[in-house]
């Protein structure tokens, strides 16, 4: 396991808010929002790029207390990499195991909540997040008219030929 | 805008207004086109337009009769729409300018949900269209909810919530949904609610058949992660949003779960908000 790398948290195209025990993150350029719970959130923060995994271990065990393994910041920072929050890929070292069996192994052993990344992916416009916004036709479900999917909304019946004009304001 | 073989259409008279800090100008070529498309607009908008003169607007729109009586759609000059059905192009029209409305008003964060206001708190139901919003909205009201609106939750900067109560687009056999054939809360022996009131509870319900609402409580973070995804106004401001959607779930209690009939429901989620206020 290589532990002696340096993990940096990703600052650009973000919007971080704090909230009791969590941070919210919204990533601007794959509108994807993440919430990371306290333990998540405490190891992100500590990718500050001078920090090796175990160096993180120890500030994370200093800052809350109990036993916090060097697996337990790799569980973070594999969820970290996985959401786009860091500057520098790295790959957690499980050693052959699924990142489900290393939870499982670490939470057994772990004083401390386990680190957590939710994510949920935000609107890319106004329209796509509007009441009966669509693409195509079939995006026109539920209590939209679904006859067809007209300037990017659902609509009603269309039945007029194809007619162009032109506009000038006065 | 010039297209080669087109008929040009002539816009020579225009309203313009301010709604949500938002300037809009309505253009057209007959005067009862325009009366139609301003009282369109401010049934839509909920009256909340003030006209305004003489400035420049952040959305045009242009609605024109041709020759031959079909009714054309532009939005800042570009073509949009057209069609024989004047309703057609109106219904177009207002979904036009509630999403521009919605996504870039002014110090307002609009959210896609279901709201009833409970004891002076917004039960907030956040929801994409077709998922049963207007249905559960009903049921709540119908046990003796305010009404605020099955579209919108309207926030301010401090996170309240603001009524949008339009007539209900409730979905029925054989019936085609539009903005003009919404029915109004009153028609079900409901009341509109009074605001701005905070977030009591946000329910995060997916309709499944037979369901149980047996619902588990999300974090404050969660809720928000939830609630980013049918919000409006994210895209173009989402600074401000987050800072809103944050504030606005302070101390609200956030639920998510599958739902079976709404009916049951929303009893059910009427006796948790009772319980939880006491």
């Amino acid at each position: 396991m290589n532990n002696s790398q340096f993990p940096i948290a990703r600052k650009n195209g973000l919007v971080v808010q704090e909230v009791p025990n969590e941070v919210l993150v919204l990533d601007l350029n794959t509108n994807k929002a993440h919430c990371l719970n306290e333990t998540a959130a405490l190891v992100w923060k500590s990718c500050d790029g001078t920090r090796t995994v175990s160096d993180i271990a120890r500030h994370v065990k200093t800052t809350k207390g109990g036993e916090v393994s060097d697996d337990l910041v790799w569980l973070a920072i594999d969820q970290l990499n996985e959401s786009d929050l860091l500057e520098n890929s790295l790959k957690a070292p499980f050693a052959g195991t699924s990142r489900r069996e290393a939870l499982k192994k670490i939470g057994l052993a772990s004083m401390i909540a386990l680190p957590i990344v939710a994510s949920l992916a935000a609107p890319k416009s106004a329209m796509a997040s509007s009441s009966c916004g669509c693409d195509t036709v079939v995006d026109c479900v539920g209590d939209c008219p679904n006859d067809s999917c007209l300037d990017g909304f659902c609509a009603g019946p269309v039945g007029d030929a194809s007619r162009k004009t032109s506009s000038r304001s006065k | 805008m010039e297209i080669e073989g087109s008929k040009e259409l002539v816009f020579d008279r225009s309203i313009s207004f301010k709604s949500f800090g938002l300037i809009v100008r309505l253009e057209s070529n007959r005067r009862e086109l325009l009366n139609s498309i301003e009282q369109t607009a401010r049934k839509a908008l909920l009256d909340d337009i003030e006209i305004i003169e003489n400035v420049r607007a952040d959305r045009v729109f242009g609605i024109a009769e041709d020759e031959d009586g079909y009714i054309h759609l532009y939005k800042d000059g570009v073509y949009s729409h057209h069609s024989s059905d004047a309703d057609q192009v109106l219904e177009l029209f207002v979904r036009h300018l509630r999403v521009f409305i919605a996504g870039w008003a002014r110090d307002t964060v609009f959210v896609h949900a279901g709201v009833v206001e409970w004891k002076g708190k917004a039960i907030v139901i956040p929801a994409d269209s077709g998922k049963g919003k207007t249905t559960l909205v009903l049921e709540l009201v119908k046990l003796g909810a305010g009404y605020f609106s099955d579209e919108y939750a309207v926030l301010d900067a401090h996170g309240l919530v603001h009524p949008f109560a339009r007539d209900l687009s409730v979905r029925e056999p054989g019936r085609v949904w539009s903005e003009k054939n919404g029915i109004p809360i009153e028609n079900f022996g409901g009341r509109k609610g009074k605001g701005p009131v905070p977030i009591g509870w946000v329910i995060l319900a997916e309709f499944e058949e037979n369901a149980t609402w047996e619902p588990q409580r999300l974090t404050h973070g969660e809720g928000v992660i939830h609630i980013v995804q049918h919000t409006i106004t994210l895209p173009e401001f989402p600074e401000f949003s987050m800072k809103v959607l944050k504030l606005a779930l302070e101390s609200a209690i956030i639920l998510k779960g599958s739902r079976g009939d709404a009916c049951g429901t929303a009893k059910n989620i009427l006796s948790f908000c009772e319980n939880s206020l006491n």
